[in-house]
């Protein structure tokens, strides 16, 4: 038996729940797997665990506390969505001064935030699963590349590609704002295949080029605004250089 | 030409026409939707005569995004392997251009010739081709630079001449095709066929004029343009979405995938499109062959109008323009020619 565990930092736990809507899959895993530690969904928790699975990014000094003990006591740790592994929504904070940003609590901030950085900037991450919330079919690959012992990896190609191979009319065509060419893939283009452009919730590629993508927005006549905010949705801290150069054009 | 073989069918018989074939045939043919495409018709009412090319090719008829090789499964005594070649039907394809015609043959070269692919050969053995001839190019075309609108092989040859469409046989199963709905057609209606052709073919070159016709010399031509400065230019703008591979009727590259339930104790092998534009493509267990943006730009078009040439002596473009068409970065492949052989 390998024993999981699923940590929640800053963040919605909709990666949680995603967790549990992997459903009649969930009871094939247990088989090979035992959660220990699942807040949402157990009451009894305990530490140390094979594979932790950390969703959300530390904001507070206790969270970053805690996200080294959970690296302490596990053998493997797997940042679960984008939060965890680029930094996500969370990493919106950094776009302002954290003085603006303590203005949405109406009296006294509860607390300062440290500035949401993805799992990795403070510990070593094995495995990352992106995705706002991850995938279920990827999360599933893992889990059976640990059993088997196999490798795991994740794209290294742009959500436009498996939306080509869906052979969706290409949405950028109808002058939406489409972040798919700078979007990794692995969500089988779940939304552009429904109608609605890639928000790009899973992040950036190694390999994504986004002045061509940028070019191409500006050239539809989307304003420079428009890509800045598209662009730090979901993807700020890893694309902080980017956005700083888009404010210079 | 042997006027034998060249007939025509009133117009308003080929609803007829048609439904006689759906009876004996599986009927793929030109559908619009958000995109124009071959899709499986059942009845003539279906069809949709387009005045030229459609958005998608033939080519996920005959070789889909995604198809499954063979599942397996761990019994007592072993492994069972069930493979998922199905036995195909009767195919008849009607509304294809030209250009389709002509890639379809480069394709089968890649598919069919020295290496034989079962699943794709099962497929695309016993298609019957109907052929049509453009109304009007569209702004990409450029078929002219490979030998025009009409190509070698088909069964039948449509062409619109007004009240009827002429209609020229180019093989047995053509032949037998033809019934009493068809009349012999006149001198007059064949010249009425080629003036129509030709200026369909002239419209086209007045917008894209390009002089690939001595193959070797040009395909040479483009591979000592290596080091062009316009590769680097091109990857600036390139996406890397691989778009261009996927609609290109002669892409053939494919990315084999193993997937195993939990335990390993079944699983399947399928097989998905894969494009040279990606990072993963040439990368190796030692070492990736294609890291720069601007290598794989270029690998594209020398996998169009160099290798082919020294492995088949044919280029692997049929001038069909859907690459220039569905570029989000707007990537025009006859701009690069022309600076090539220019």
């Amino acid at each position: 038996m390998i024993s999981i565990g699923i940590f929640s930092l800053s963040c919605c736990e909709g990666c949680s729940v995603q967790f549990l809507n992997l459903e009649g899959k969930l009871l094939e895993v247990l088989k090979y797997y035992n959660i220990e530690n699942f807040r949402l969904a157990k009451e009894l928790n305990s530490l140390p665990v094979d594979i932790a699975f950390v969703e959300g990014t530390p904001t507070t000094a206790e969270e970053v506390k805690k996200l080294l003990k959970i690296r302490r006591d596990s053998n493997v740790l797997v940042a679960l969505g984008t939060c965890a592994a680029t930094g996500g929504v969370p990493g919106l904070v950094n776009t302002m001064s954290k003085r603006e940003a303590m203005k949405v609590y109406d009296s006294n901030p509860p607390y300062m935030p440290v500035d949401p950085k993805p799992i990795d900037y403070y510990v070593p991450v094995e495995h990352k699963l992106y995705g706002c919330p991850f995938s279920k079919d990827e999360l599933m690959e893992l889990i059976t590349a640990v059993i088997m012992n196999k490798s795991f990896k994740n794209r290294e190609s742009s959500v436009c590609v498996e939306c080509a191979l869906r052979e969706n009319a290409c949405l950028l065509d109808k002058g939406e704002l489409c972040m798919g060419p700078v979007t990794r893939a692995g969500c089988r283009a779940l939304c552009p295949s429904n109608g609605a452009p890639c928000r790009g919730c899973r992040g950036p590629y190694e390999d994504a080029n986004y002045k061509a993508h940028i070019r191409t927005l500006m050239d539809m006549g989307i304003t420079r605004e428009e890509i800045i905010e598209a662009y730090s949705m979901f993807s700020y801290e890893p694309l902080k250089e980017v956005i700083a150069w888009l404010k210079e054009q | 030409m042997m006027t034998n073989y060249v007939f025509k069918l009133p117009k308003n018989r080929i609803y007829e026409f048609l439904n006689s074939l759906i009876a004996e045939y599986t009927v793929y043919a030109p559908v619009e939707g958000e995109t124009s495409r071959f899709e499986r018709i059942t009845d003539a009412c279906e069809v949709q005569f387009l005045p030229n090319r459609t958005d998608r090719s033939l080519k996920s008829i005959f070789f889909p995004p995604e198809e499954e090789f063979f599942k397996w499964k761990k019994e007592k005594d072993g492994y069972v392997v069930t493979d998922s070649l199905k036995p195909s039907p009767k195919k008849l394809i009607f509304g294809v251009r030209g250009c389709d015609v002509r890639a379809l043959d480069i394709l089968d070269r890649y598919m069919m010739g020295e290496f034989s692919d079962p699943y794709y050969k099962e497929r695309r053995k016993n298609t019957v081709i109907i052929g049509m001839t453009c109304d009007y190019p569209r702004s990409s075309c450029f078929c002219t630079a490979f030998g025009g609108m009409i190509p070698h092989h088909y069964d039948l040859w449509f062409t619109d001449i007004g009240a009827y469409y002429l209609v020229e046989v180019g093989s047995d199963t053509g032949m037998k095709l033809i019934d009493s709905q068809f009349q012999k057609a006149t001198e007059q209606d064949i010249k009425r066929k080629n003036q129509r052709i030709e200026k369909v073919e002239l419209e086209i070159e007045k917008q894209t004029k390009i002089n690939l016709c001595e193959t070797k010399h040009c395909s040479q031509k483009i591979k000592t343009s290596v080091e062009h400065p316009m590769w680097k230019e091109l990857a600036e703008i390139c996406l890397a979405c691989g778009k261009c591979n996927f609609i290109c009727p002669t892409c053939h590259c494919f990315d084999v995938i193993d997937t195993t339930n939990l335990d390993g104790s079944e699983g399947a092998r399928m097989r998905r499109w894969d494009s040279c534009h990606l990072y993963e493509y040439a990368k190796t267990s030692a070492e990736n062959f294609r890291k720069e943006r601007h290598a794989r730009v270029r690998y594209r078009v020398f996998d169009k109008f160099v290798f082919p040439v020294m492995r088949y002596s044919t280029y692997a473009c049929t001038g069909c323009g859907r690459c220039t068409d569905i570029c989000p970065a707007g990537i025009d492949i006859r701009e690069i020619l022309r600076e090539m052989i220019a």
